[in-house]
């Protein structure tokens, strides 16, 4: 046995898997999550660390267009898979670690690849390009006063303009998904940049090809929308906590919601539900790192419908409030062992909610900094199948 | 003899990097060709024996650098990491300019009839730096460190846009603030 | 029972670097082992998974990103390994140091200053929007560590009347500094911690912003620059010990093997802390070392002053 192919049976023990996700298709990515787990592999940040791409459903044609470039930013050795069923994944991503570890497939994969990129236009369509980050940021459309000047590496200039203190400052066009860690799938947010603040965005959704076969609608009964509810509940609260930076936290969120899925005995469930929402509470950190970062006024109306309303209207808005309310809500639900869903959410509209959520989204983007742009985001628990849903409507 | 072909070399660097920072087409690269030359004299000064003096200065420039690079770029607009730059201007003149120091300086290092070493230097070059600013020199630093300080906030009140009371309101009641981005300690 | 420091012949230090990446490794290692718990598999699976990680980087091509600054992208990627070898020259291993310098405390003081270079050239170099705020943010995060680190540094040559850090360790032959200057010693290591943009302080290399300015580095650049992180950090665990540990200090056992022994333990700690706690935003950490931090560690100094000139 070679070294090459020794150093490959190693690398392959722990491969590092770019999510791409698709609006409607969350659970196939909770699915795949799960298994990375079991198997020890990581989700990778960004494409430079990824070996694999997995494309959890079948996304429309942008989407499409979005993971194919993802999928050119990969470094290799690397391969894709397309998750869809839950049947016979733990196969499929055997078949692609055999992918992976299979040097002459690999070498003539690195070949193919790098031909082309020579014969190059100097300064192609940024978007085509085989670099720029992962989020397909399009420096396209920028205005810089229309002199001719020089576009390196097909990068127009920045252009200027006023920032908060009043002084000049470049302006960057960035567009944030619709890939990225934590973030709500097929979700694209167009940012103007200054530095790492938010001058003003756009939010648009980039749509599935169609959604998953359901389980058949009859089959949902009660407990299984009160169980669904409970597994959003917690993905939301891990992703959020997963922004906040506390990794054994949003861990911990994350076994639970698979705990949820697997249909774990719901007061042991409940009762850990429970602890960590009291860890959260407890957390002097977490509180001062998330203090002050509100939804304001969009908040209002998603958040006492689910069942996050508290005494005081303004802490309701309190993304940390929110992340607590979640993680009670979902004891909660946890703890009526029927999994009934509660009064409260019975109410909501989750469609209406999500749209709304979504218009809301640039003026709550606006002035605020990356960091807090994403908790705000996270703090939404945008429901982008449900946001898929209204576009089909709207569309057709 | 060892440490002469080391001291020259470094001293061939520090010129070749400092000339480095008008040759770059770009500001990142022209800032941190400067904190290689800064780095260069660091070293030559610990060849010297100024072990102190040598690492201070490696120290002080790696910083200033870093933070002078950024405010390089912010100044200059239009993303210059994309954008290749010339780093002179006035050519003419500064190249007059520079040469000129340059001779006057060399001039004057090669031509004065420096004095012969009375006394010894101390063991401890560290400590009698320090005895000599905590003592003799005590009050040129005594004068020198406030107006500097003054100076830094005095710039700082001028600069600043924002005072308190548009902070904290009329009556400097609002608690907390009002400003772009909220504080660790919310005042 | 503590022997005058000895400078050692340069030959052995070939020897230094091995030791840092092996403690960088076992760091690894832990980490590893914790993540691999946390997701609910065996320990030891994941104690394994640095060697995993240093496989698959090895064999992963290094991707070149548009208009990148190749040459300053690779200066910062490789110069981190280089910085966290230089550090540890000045730390005594037991009775042995490489380089027994007579400003041994600001010579590790300049060598944590070389990150800010470093981790800002990573950011810039990679010419996108996420790696470039990622380097901003480290920057931002180190003007408000990097002076109470100053402080926490001198408080102990202060007690020792000596920058050298051989005198260090000898002026704590029969108290460790740890006890009486506490303070000190809790800004250091908050310090090391996030010069190492590591834990709480890894906001540069966040998860909102995609890995920041790990963003787009791969191949050969991920794995100098992981492996550096992990160095610089250990260097600075290491440096705890003489500094604050009563370096060799310790009854039966030789006095390096106390060294590394004290040495793995604040590693451990370290890389313990890493996902414990919610991350430190810089943007709100800078009021807080300003105001509460800076002004606690003069006070440290003033009292440790105090107290060396009374005795």
């Amino acid at each position: 046995m070679g070294v090459t192919s020794m150093l490959a049976r190693w690398a392959s023990k722990s491969v590092h898997v770019l999510i791409v996700g698709v609006p409607g298709w969350d659970e196939s990515r909770m699915l795949l999550e799960a298994e990375l787990d079991r198997r020890g592999w990581r989700v990778a940040l960004s494409p430079a660390d990824a070996d694999l791409l997995a494309v959890c459903g079948l996304p429309g044609e942008v989407l499409g267009a979005a993971s194919d470039l993802l999928w050119n930013q990969l470094p290799g050795p690397r391969t894709r898979v397309s998750v869809t069923t839950p049947v016979a994944l733990s196969a499929l991503l055997d078949a692609a670690v055999a992918h992976l570890v299979d040097d002459s497939w690999q070498r003539e994969d690195a070949r193919a690849r790098s031909r082309p990129v020579a014969a190059e236009d100097p300064r192609p369509n940024t978007g085509e390009h085989e670099s720029m980050s992962h989020e397909d940021m399009d420096h396209g459309d920028m205005d810089h006063g229309g002199m001719d000047m020089p576009t390196p590496g097909g990068i127009p200039l920045a252009g200027g303009g006023d920032d908060r203190d009043g002084l000049e400052m470049d302006v960057l066009n960035v567009s944030l998904g619709p890939v990225l860690p934590h973030w709500p799938a097929g979700l694209v947010v167009d940012c103007v940049l200054q530095g790492d603040v938010i001058v003003s965005a756009g939010a648009r959704l980039l749509e599935a090809a169609s959604a998953p076969k359901e389980v058949s609608e009859k089959a949902v009964t009660d407990v299984t929308r009160g169980r669904r509810r409970i597994i959003r509940l917690c993905d939301d609260a891990s992703n959020l906590l997963a922004l906040a930076g506390w990794q054994t936290a949003a861990q911990n969120a994350r076994r639970l919601r698979d705990d949820a899925r697997r249909g774990a005995d719901s007061t042991d469930h409940a009762a850990a539900l429970d602890r960590l929402r009291r860890r959260a509470e407890r957390s002097v950190l977490l509180r001062w790192s998330l203090k002050g970062i509100s939804l304001g006024e969009i908040g209002l109306g998603a958040g006492t419908n689910t069942g996050t309303a508290t005494p005081d209207d303004q802490a309701a808005v309190d993304i940390r409030h929110r992340l607590i309310g979640w993680l009670r809500e979902a004891a909660v639900l946890a703890g009526t062992s029927s999994g009934r869903q509660s009064p409260a959410a019975g109410d909501s509209d989750p469609v209406r909610e999500a749209q709304d959520a979504l218009e809301a989204l640039p003026e709550l983007l606006r002035g605020t900094d990356l960091g807090t742009a994403r908790l705000l985001i996270a703090g939404l628990g945008l429901d982008t199948a449900a946001l898929a849903q209204t576009h089909e409507r709207t569309h057709d | 003899m060892l440490i002469d072909i080391l001291f020259w070399a470094l001293a061939v660097v520090a010129v070749a990097s400092g000339a480095t920072v008008f040759a770059v087409d770009s500001m990142a690269r022209a800032t941190y060709a400067l904190a290689i030359s800064f780095i260069a004299v660091g070293i030559m000064l610990v060849i010297v024996g100024l072990e102190y003096i040598g690492i201070i200065t490696i120290l002080m420039m790696v910083m200033e650098m870093a933070i002078m690079v950024v405010y390089m770029v912010m100044y200059m607009g239009m993303n210059p990491a994309l954008m290749p730059m010339d780093m002179t201007h006035n050519k003419r003149g500064s190249a007059v300019l520079a040469v000129g120091t340059f001779v006057l300086l060399a001039a004057g290092a090669l031509l004065i009839p420096w004095p012969a070493r009375v006394g010894a230097p101390a063991a401890d070059l560290t400590a009698s730096l320090g005895h000599a600013i905590m003592g003799p020199k005590m009050l040129a630093m005594l004068t020198i460190s406030p107006v500097l300080f003054a100076t830094i906030i005095a710039g700082l009140v001028i600069a600043n846009p924002r005072g308190r009371y548009d902070r904290w309101g009329d009556d400097l009641k609002r608690r907390p603030p009002t400003d772009p981005m909220r504080g660790g300690l919310g005042r | 029972m503590t022997e005058p420091i000895v400078q050692v012949s340069p030959a052995w230090a070939v020897l230094a670097p091995l030791a840092l990446l092996l403690f960088a490794l076992a760091g690894a290692g832990l980490n590893g082992a914790l993540v691999a718990r946390s997701v609910g598999r065996p320990f030891r699976s994941g104690a394994s998974a640095p060697l995993a990680q240093v496989a698959r980087l090895l064999r992963q091509r290094r991707q070149v990103t548009v208009a990148a600054d190749v040459l300053l992208w690779r200066i910062g990627a490789g110069g981190l390994v280089v910085v966290a070898i230089l550090k540890i020259l000045v730390i005594p291993l037991g009775p042995w140091t490489l380089a027994d310098l007579d400003v041994g405390v600001v010579w590790f003081n300049t060598m944590d200053v070389m990150i800010w270079a470093l981790f800002w050239l990573i950011g810039w170099g990679a010419n996108s929007a996420h790696a470039l705020v990622g380097g901003y943010r480290f920057l931002s995060l180190a003007v408000s560590y990097e002076l109470p680190l100053m402080f926490a540094l001198i408080t102990p040559a202060v007690a020792a009347r000596s920058l050298r850090v051989g005198d260090v360790v000898a002026a704590q032959q029969n108290l460790w500094f740890v006890i009486w200057m506490p303070v000190a010693f809790v800004i250091f290591c908050g310090s090391v911690i996030a010069f190492s943009s590591w834990g709480p302080y890894a906001t540069a290399v966040g998860r909102d912003i995609a890995g920041g300015f790990l963003t787009d580095v791969s191949g050969v650049d991920r794995l100098l620059i992981l492996t550096g992180r992990y160095a610089v950090l250990t260097a600075g665990a290491a440096f705890a010990v003489p500094l604050f540990l009563g370096g060799g200090g310790g009854p039966l056992l030789p006095d390096w093997l106390w060294t590394l022994g004290k040495t793995a333990l604040v590693l451990a700690t370290f890389v313990a802390i890493r996902h414990r706690v919610p991350t430190i935003r810089p943007d709100r950490f800078a009021e807080v070392a300003w105001i509460i931090v800076l002004p606690a560690a003069l006070l440290q100094v003033l009292v440790v002053a105090i107290i060396v000139v009374g005795s």
